[in-house]
Parts: structure tokens; sequence; C-alpha cells
């Protein structure tokens, strides 16, 4: 829906898009800096901080030791005094050592002060399940964040919002913790020349349709896309595709408008089914959609299960596009 | 040990007869499962399984007919005794008194066999006045879904679905903009009314050349416009003809015993209906006040729930249109629409005279409303309007 005009936009990778915030907001505002492991030097492992340290210097792109909590813990201290650090953490299961300074500190902060100081952090990390990286390194943990008031939680699906969000979770006074897709790096989008803000909190229709609302983020988008196609190719099924983009604020509006057209619906997540988001999705639809729903909600998650290395388990493990086909052919009987 | 009973499929049905049964005695089956097929005088209907066990004996064979609620087979264990069980708080009396007309289950008159409705659905069975208990669900379990409500009611207005297949064509820059909940609620309603209400439209020209005076006379605290005074004078004769002042069902009119004059506003997207509550007992002052606090809230998108219209009036006077024909928003049984009013010539007693008018329309739902006493409604309104005084005389409690 929101496709760039071709003519003022260019494509670009996702990582790239990404790379493009940063650098703007760093020559920007004097405040933001980079800090993580392997960020300055090599540029980061998905290439996603390459240049700046060439163009900003050692001391506002930081490589540092292999020692999470401490990168985290003075990214909030730095965050207090009124910096806005920009932390990678290679993987969203390595932040899992880092959840005291982020659920007890970062996320509190502005409540424990009175309100006096904020810490106006991002965390960029990136999750899912990539190529058989196996159980400690394919995790879907948005749960975990999204459960925790006084974080805000961004999880992109194109370059074009990736970088757009990314700015506005920079510019945002409250933590934000921004997860990317290992798997959507390398994907190409179109990205205009101009700078753009998207504002957190605002859904984002990828595919109008009237038969069937598809609520999917993250790699789930293309992935529902796919699945869209096909079935409006192949059985005449109208799918809505919406990307609410931000789980934390989430666009209960938009979710709620497109379920009351389209009164049958289905979400996807790649994170496992129990306690996830989309349940809470669903119990937010039932609330405010009751009487538009003409079929129970569907939700696609992944299983409740450790991610396994071998290949075909770990696909057996995750939301694949025939799953999502087969979810909206029962949500609208057909 | 269960009993299958025959299901009360309709509010009025006392008896009903087994077509056929799916399975035979001795089959095990599970809460759920079809058992057997009966029809009323309207449609056939499954009758479900209401627990597991084995059927130990039918009662009521193919072809034969049964009362509403009899038990017509029993579930339960192999080599359970029927009649050694009574069925707890149905068939044995309490105190004396058989309690068996109202413990036995209702649930069934909910839908057809007990089968469920999508919330969908239900919605838009109360909207369409369809009946839930004459339908036969196509959902999983034979629950009832949207769909399945539209051809019923499409079946029973005998209409065609004319709508189906007729999508828009969307191409090349054309600007797609999908139906917000107001839109979607505006066409539903719209579309509803135009296909199902039978109305007919009355017009009739006012003279409100002293009802202009008299505002003008009145002066500007507070400002009232002609279409307070449309409003006082519609409230004023609505409550001497209360047919006009009713909510319109499929079965039944309902008088209403207030009188809430909904005005149709536009607003961004569509258009909201805010209702002046019991407008015949206000001044023409508290009127006006009434109404702009009314549409102040509409445009700012808020509109009470409650009280809901009585009787609408809506306006397109400001933007020049002579006069027009309304659709009715139901469940009301008529609404008013207001033209331009306008200087025109006229013969009054054999000489040309210029004096302000305008034209009211009023449209009826024939289903509650008659030409006659729709004309009486009208010929009251343009005597208040023309002699507008009384309103001011009139405080809405004296008549």
């Amino acid at each position: 829906m929101t496709d760039a005009n071709e003519s003022e936009s260019r494509t670009l990778l996702f990582r790239d898009g990404l790379n493009e915030a940063l650098r703007q907001e760093m020559a920007r505002d004097e405040s933001v800096f980079c800090i993580g492991v392997g960020i300055a030097e090599r540029g980061g492992s998905y290439k996603v901080t390459d240049g700046l340290l060439a163009e900003f210097g050692p001391k506002r792109c930081i490589d540092t030791p292999i020692a999470e909590p401490s990168i985290v813990g003075a990214a909030v201290g730095a965050a207090i005094t009124g910096m806005r650090p920009v932390v990678e953490i290679l993987f969203v299961d390595f932040t899992l050592l880092t959840m005291d300074q982020i659920v007890n500190q970062a996320a509190k902060y502005r409540l424990m002060s009175g309100g006096a100081r904020s810490v106006p952090m991002v965390l960029r990390t990136q999750g899912g399940v990539g190529d058989g990286v196996a159980a400690q390194h394919s995790q879907s943990l948005e749960g975990l964040f999204y459960h925790i008031p006084g974080l805000k939680l961004v999880m992109p699906s194109t370059p074009r919002d990736a970088r757009a969000l990314l700015v506005s979770a920079i510019r945002d006074d409250e933590p934000v913790v921004f997860l990317e897709h290992k798997l959507l790096y390398m994907t190409e989008g179109l990205v205009p020349k101009e700078e753009e803000v998207i504002p957190l909190g605002v859904a984002d229709i990828k595919r109008a349709g009237r038969d069937c609302t598809l609520i999917a983020w993250s790699n789930m988008i293309p992935r529902s896309l796919a699945a869209a196609a096909e079935l409006a190719a192949t059985h005449g099924i109208d799918v809505e595709v919406l990307d609410p983009r931000t789980l934390v604020p989430l666009d209960r509006q938009a979710i709620v408008e497109s379920v009351c057209r389209t009164e049958h619906v289905v979400i996807v997540q790649e994170a496992v089914r129990r306690g996830g988001v989309a349940a809470d999705i669903a119990s937010i639809i039932q609330a405010d959609a009751f009487d538009y729903l003409d079929a129970p909600v569907e939700i696609v998650a992944g299983r409740n299960t450790p991610i396994p290395y071998n290949r075909a388990l770990e696909q057996a493990c995750i939301p694949q596009t025939d799953d999502i086909i087969a979810a909206v052919r029962r949500a609208v009987y057909s | 040990m269960i009993a299958v009973r025959m299901p009360q499929v309709g509010e009025n049905l006392t008896t009903g007869i087994l077509l056929e049964w799916s399975i035979v005695e001795g089959d095990r089956v599970q809460r759920g499962d079809v058992l057997a097929v009966v029809e009323s005088e309207k449609a056939a209907f499954e009758v479900t399984a209401e627990g597991s066990g084995v059927l130990l004996r039918i009662d009521c064979p193919a072809g034969q007919q049964a009362q509403v609620l009899d038990a017509i087979a029993w579930i339960g264990e192999p080599g359970e005794s029927i009649a050694a069980t009574p069925i707890a708080g149905v068939e044995a009396p309490l105190f004396g008194v058989d309690l068996a007309p109202r413990m036995a289950p209702r649930t069934a008159t909910a839908t057809s066999a007990g089968h469920a409705a999508s919330p969908s659905a239900r919605r838009v069975a109360r909207q369409l006045l369809v009946d839930l208990t004459r339908i036969r669900g196509t959902g999983p379990g034979g629950r009832i879904i949207k769909r399945d409500v539209l051809s019923a009611a499409l079946a029973e207005s005998g209409a065609t679905p004319v709508m189906v297949g007729i999508e828009p064509v969307v191409e090349g820059r054309d600007r797609v903009e999908p139906h917000g909940r107001l839109r979607a609620a505006i066409a539903e309603r719209m579309s509803l009314s135009a296909r199902s209400v039978p109305h007919f439209y009355l017009f009739i020209d006012v003279d409100v050349t002293d009802a202009q005076q008299l505002r003008t006379k009145l002066g500007a605290d507070p400002a009232l416009s002609l279409t307070d005074l449309i409003v006082a004078a519609t409230a004023r004769s609505l409550r001497q003809h209360e047919r006009l002042n009713a909510h319109v069902g499929e079965r039944e009119i309902v008088l209403k015993a207030g009188c809430h004059i909904g005005l149709a506003v536009a607003v961004d997207g569509g258009i909201l209906v805010p209702a002046l509550a019991d407008a015949d007992r206000h001044s023409l002052p508290e009127l006006a006040a009434l109404r702009h606090q009314a549409i102040d809230a509409a445009r700012a998108g808020v509109v009470a729930q409650k009280p809901s219209p009585t009787f609408t009036i809506t306006s397109l006077a400001g933007y020049g249109v002579e006069r027009f024909l309304p659709i009715i928003n139901p469940p009301e049984c008529a609404i008013l629409a207001v033209g331009r009013s306008g200087e025109r010539v006229i013969a009054v007693a054999g000489a040309a005279v210029v004096r302000e008018q305008m034209t009211l329309c009023l449209a009826c739902d024939h289903r509650a409303v008659d030409g006659a006493g729709a004309a009486a409604f009208l010929q009251s309104l343009k005597g208040w309007l023309e002699e507008p005084a009384r309103l001011i005389d009139n405080d809405g409690e004296g008549e």
C-alpha cells in the first residue's frame, strides 16, 4: 500500500536502509552513538554499521568486548545522562544476559525517577530462524519484550519501514527494542531518496483485500504475501495483509477496522504459540470486534519447542506458506 | 443416560416429523454427532447428540411424528436400563409440581438443532430480521455463518443476489478506498432499507414567510435557524400522529413513548444521526441549544447510543437542493427531507404574490404507515410551520 513512488526511490537492501538511518541520525544529533560487539572495525556481522567508524570516529562507534550485560548497562547509563545510544546485540538470544538492565533498569527508570529522567536507548538485535543456526541462535523472543511495560517494540518487514522506523526509534525518549530478522537483511525494497519518519504505532496494509485479514510482522510478512498471492490465484480468496510494524505501541484501531471489514482473521507469528503476541492480538480482536467475527480467530505460530538444528525439523517448527494458506481457507470456510 | 429430544425449531411448533436416523441402535456416538434429521413445517434440521455413549433405543422411528421436547431416543452405556433411569430434574416432579416445561432444554430454540452461530451471523440476522432457527448452518459442526444468513435473507425476500459478481473494476491509477467501519455500517443499513422497506413519498409545499419573520423577531440569543422551527414543529406533529413516531419490525410496530428526533449530520466519511432526546418536551431555545451540541459532538465523532432516534430529519437546504427522496433509517418508519427555502411567486386570491416557500418530502414505510395517515401528519406539520407563533406559546408540555 505504501509502495514508494519509483521515480523518487531506489532499491535498497534492508541492512543498507538501517545503515542509512544510523548515518542520518548520527549526523543530525551528536548525542547518538553506536555500541556493540564487532560493529566498528568489522562493520557488524550483518554490515548494518558498516562505514560508521570512518565517518564518525571511535567515540561514536564503539567496539566492545563480548560482555552483553556491560554493553547494555553502559548504554542505559549513557541514556540517563542524555545520550542516545544505539546498542547492537548480535543475536536476540544473547539479550537474555542483559534482561536486568533492560527490564529492571531501562523499562522502569521513567516511572521510578518520577518522570524526571528517561532512557532514550535503542536496542537493535536480530532474531528468528536462519538457515540451520540451531536452538541458541534461532529464537523469536518478541513476546518477552512485549510483556514488559515501559519498553517499545519494533519489528520491521521491509527496507523502507526499517529505515523510517529506526529513525523514530532513535528519536523516541523511551527505550525501544528494535528486532530485526536475520533472513531480511539481504532482502530488497524501494526506499524513498528523501529522509522519512514513520511514527511508532501505525500499522501498514501491505496488501488490501476483502475476504480475510492476515496479521503478520517481520519475516512472516513476505511469507504471508506469498500465501495471499497463491490464495488469490488458485482459490479466489482476497486476503488483506496487515503489518503492525510496531508491536508496542500496537495499532489496535487499524487491526479492528480491518477485521470489521473482512470478518475473518488469521494471525501469523514465527515465535512459539504459547504465551505469544498473536494470542494477545486475538484477545483484543475478540473484545473489540466480537460482533464482526464470522469464524474463530486462527493463529499460525511456531511449535512449542526449541528450534532444532536439522533443517527439515527447523522448517517444521515455524509457519510455512502452506500453513498460512490452510489457515486462511479454514477461516473463510473455503 | 441421555435423552435425545425432538428439537423445538420454532416458537410455535409443537411437533416434528422424523425423516431419517443416521445411526442404528447399538451404535456408539460422540457428543455433537448428527443422529437424525427431523422436519418442521418449514425446513429440515439435524439432531445432534448432547453426550457420548451408545444409542440404546429409538422411540420414534423414521416417518413418525413426536411432540417437541419428547424423548425420541436414548444414549447410555450398554446394559443400562432405560425405564429405571429417570432424567434428573426433568421427568421427576418436584414438590408435586411438574417442572418439565420450564426445565426442558430451551437452547434448541436459539438455533436449529442447538447449533452455534457466529457472532457476525447473529449480528446480520438481527439487522435483516432473519430467524436463525430456520437456517441450516454450513460451517463446521453445522455452525451458522454469515453467508448462511445472507442466503436465507435472499431466499425469504425472493430477490436474486444482484450484488454478487458486481465488483468494482480497478485499473491504472484508480484509488481503492476500503470501507471504514462507518461507511460499511451505512452501506449495510441503507442497502437493507432500500431493498426491504416499501417506501412511499409525499411532498408538501410550506409557506415559511412567517416562520422566517418570527426567527428574526426572536433575535440572536440563541440564534434560531429554520431547522430548529422544523424540529419543533415535527416533534409536536409527531405527538399528534403517534403512528409516525414508531419502530417497525417484521412482526410488530412499536409505538415509541419518547419522541427523539434524529438529525442526519454529514461527517468525514459518512453520516451520523444524533438524536435530540424528548424533542417534544423542549422549548424552541432549548431545542436550538440541544441541536448545536448534538451536531458539534457528531462532527467530533461522538453520538450517544441512547436514546435511539424515533424519527429522522435530513436536510440539504444548505446545499441549494429543492427537494429529494430520502431513504428511511430503519427501524424508524418515516423520514423527513427538507429542501431549500426561498422566494417563489405564488397565486393568492387571484393575485401573484412573492412568498418564501420550501418543499418537504416525507418518506414512509408502507408496512406501518398508510397514505392518509402520513398526509395528515404532513398537514399538521405544515400548520405548525405556517402559524409558528404557536410553537412559542406551546413549550411542549401543554396541548
